[in-house]
């Protein structure tokens, strides 16, 4: 009887056992998967922030700045060393922009031409920091209408991502401990069935390692199994509230996820899932199989 | 080779299971240890296998100090000095094949030379027809064969066997010890334990003789006689 064979035996001789071995890892690997979701969002959510225009101009509807007047603004935004980026947007270009964005609706097309829209400048900083000294000097630029500024959302954002990573791993060590331990006692009660084989294996002169392997693997696939469904089931609910997701995040094109990320995300639920069972397993195992 | 220098054995509770037991058995040997229940027979036989440690004295296995032996070199010993157990010690579950096998598994054989030897091991004992057999549905006779056949199918230095015969009628307990004796003549040292002297006459080998912890007599091939040895005993 080889090691797979030894371990599907085992496997297939303790049904509820498995069960709630595999539940428990489900559960700590789905809340895993969600957390890792909500952080890899909120990670692309932020840097669509931060690579967006940070601060926006607006300028008095249908008039467009001189050459000069663009030129001088720039000279002065330059002169901090602090800028990123710098784009003016004519009345021209803001009328093509609306019109491809609502290139569906022919009653908002006709209302609206060149004439009402505002000129802009979109900045960006190289550090979030120096937003507030590049804002005011947009500010008080001769016909400047309007200032959008992004420094706060990108603030709350930023915070937003520390909280849930720092909730995550509260949440997630305390279910990987949890399930370690669950492994641990099913894994247990699994050696105490088996005492007697064992007994005749360390007579017969079977190592120690000879005798831990099927445990360990045992409680290794109770992991991959874990694993494998939470990651189906996180899977399902993002293509469930894709829709929902997509319409509450207008521009920000996070959504669909990509196949890799997913792939890649099922490839460290897996490892962590086979940690879970290798851990809780070798534990199992040095804690029961002293002789 | 085995050698017992001045070997003591106190359990924790203060029982003395041995006492200052001295003996040798060189390699290719046919040993029987006799003695009533009690008299320490049990308690050499783990202590060759290193299943406890001795409190006072010496126990070699091959030069190798028993006691200075390190815990993960003792599943090697156990490979070496095999042992044939009074209750078999068979795993229920599994069929005499996969019992035997169990033993070259633990030495890491692969799956198709392990087939064949155990094939072979089970013509040894005269029981090709059964290897697909459950332990449940075999004789105890032949349940202690299954036993042997695991123990020797590692081809061991040592063979040791503990009250082999002890739930065995008399003609499987003779039928038993001719299996013992043959194994003994490819050249692997056995160690027989028993109480039965009559079937211990019946093969003329060295016999040691226990009592109460000791050793009473060390008699060399012949028929051994209880009678001088009992009276050995009531005066030790």
């Amino acid at each position: 009887m080889n090691l797979w064979q030894k371990t599907s035996t085992q496997i297939r001789r303790s049904p509820f056992q498995n069960l709630a071995a595999i539940m428990t890892t489900t559960l700590t690997l789905l809340v895993v998967a969600v957390f890792s979701l909500l952080s890899f969002g909120s990670i692309q959510i932020l840097k669509y922030f931060e690579t967006a225009p940070q601060v926006i101009a607006f300028f008095k509807p249908g008039e467009d700045l001189a050459d000069v007047a663009i030129a001088n603004i720039r000279a002065q935004l330059d002169k901090t060393g602090k800028m990123n980026d710098f784009t003016y947007v004519s009345t021209r270009e803001a009328e093509a922009i609306y019109k491809d964005k609502n290139k569906d609706n022919p009653l908002l097309l006709e209302l609206v031409d060149f004439n009402i829209l505002p000129a802009s400048i979109e900045i960006s900083a190289k550090d979030l920091k120096d937003l507030g000294e590049l804002k005011n000097i947009l500010s008080v630029q001769e016909g400047v209408d309007e200032v959008v500024f992004y420094e706060d959302v990108i603030n709350s954002l930023s915070n937003w991502i520390v909280s849930v990573k720092r909730l995550g791993a509260g949440v997630i060590s305390y279910l990987v401990l949890e399930s370690v331990l669950v492994v641990i006692v099913i894994i247990g009660m699994q050696i105490a069935s088996k005492r007697e084989e064992i007994q005749i294996l360390r007579l017969i002169g079977a190592t120690d390692w000879f005798i831990r392997k099927p445990f360990i693997l045992t409680a290794m696939l109770y992991g991959l199994a874990g694993s494998f469904i939470a990651w189906g089931f996180s899977y399902l609910l993002l293509l469930y509230s894709t829709p929902f997701l997509a319409n509450w995040l207008g521009d920000i094109p996070l959504l669909p996820i990509s196949i890799l990320v997913m792939l890649i995300m099922l490839g460290g639920e897996l490892i962590l899932g086979a940690l879970i069972g290798a851990v809780g397993g070798f534990l199992a195992t040095h804690r029961f199989l002293k002789e | 080779m085995i050698v017992f220098q001045k070997v003591t054995k106190v359990f924790p509770d203060g029982t003395g299971a041995l006492s200052q037991v001295s003996f040798q058995i060189k390699k290719g040997e046919f040993v029987f240890l006799i003695g009533p229940s009690g008299a320490g027979k049990t308690s050499i036989m783990k202590l060759l296998r290193r299943e406890m440690l001795s409190s006072e004295g010496t126990v070699l296995v091959n030069d190798k100090n028993l006691s200075e032996m390190e815990i993960k070199e003792v599943p090697l010993l156990r490979r070496k000095v095999s042992m044939c157990f009074q209750d078999f010690k068979l795993l229920m579950d599994r069929t005499v094949m996969e019992n035997i096998g169990l033993s070259l598994e633990v030495l890491g054989v692969e799956e198709e030379e392990v087939e064949k030897r155990v094939a072979e091991s089970l013509k040894n004992v005269n029981l090709e027809k059964k290897g697909n057999f459950f332990p449940l549905q075999l004789s105890g006779g032949e349940l202690q064969r299954v036993g042997i056949a695991r123990a020797i199918v590692s081809k061991p230095e040592i063979l040791l066997a503990d009250e082999p015969t002890g739930n065995l009628d008399p003609e499987s307990a003779f039928e038993v010890l001719k299996l013992f004796k043959e194994i003994n003549l490819t050249g692997t040292t056995v160690v027989v334990a028993t109480h039965n002297v009559e079937l211990v006459n019946k093969f003329e080998e060295r016999v040691i003789a226990l009592a109460n912890g000791k050793v009473v007599s060390d008699s060399p091939k012949g028929k051994y006689e209880l009678v001088k040895v009992e009276k050995r005993r009531k005066k030790s």
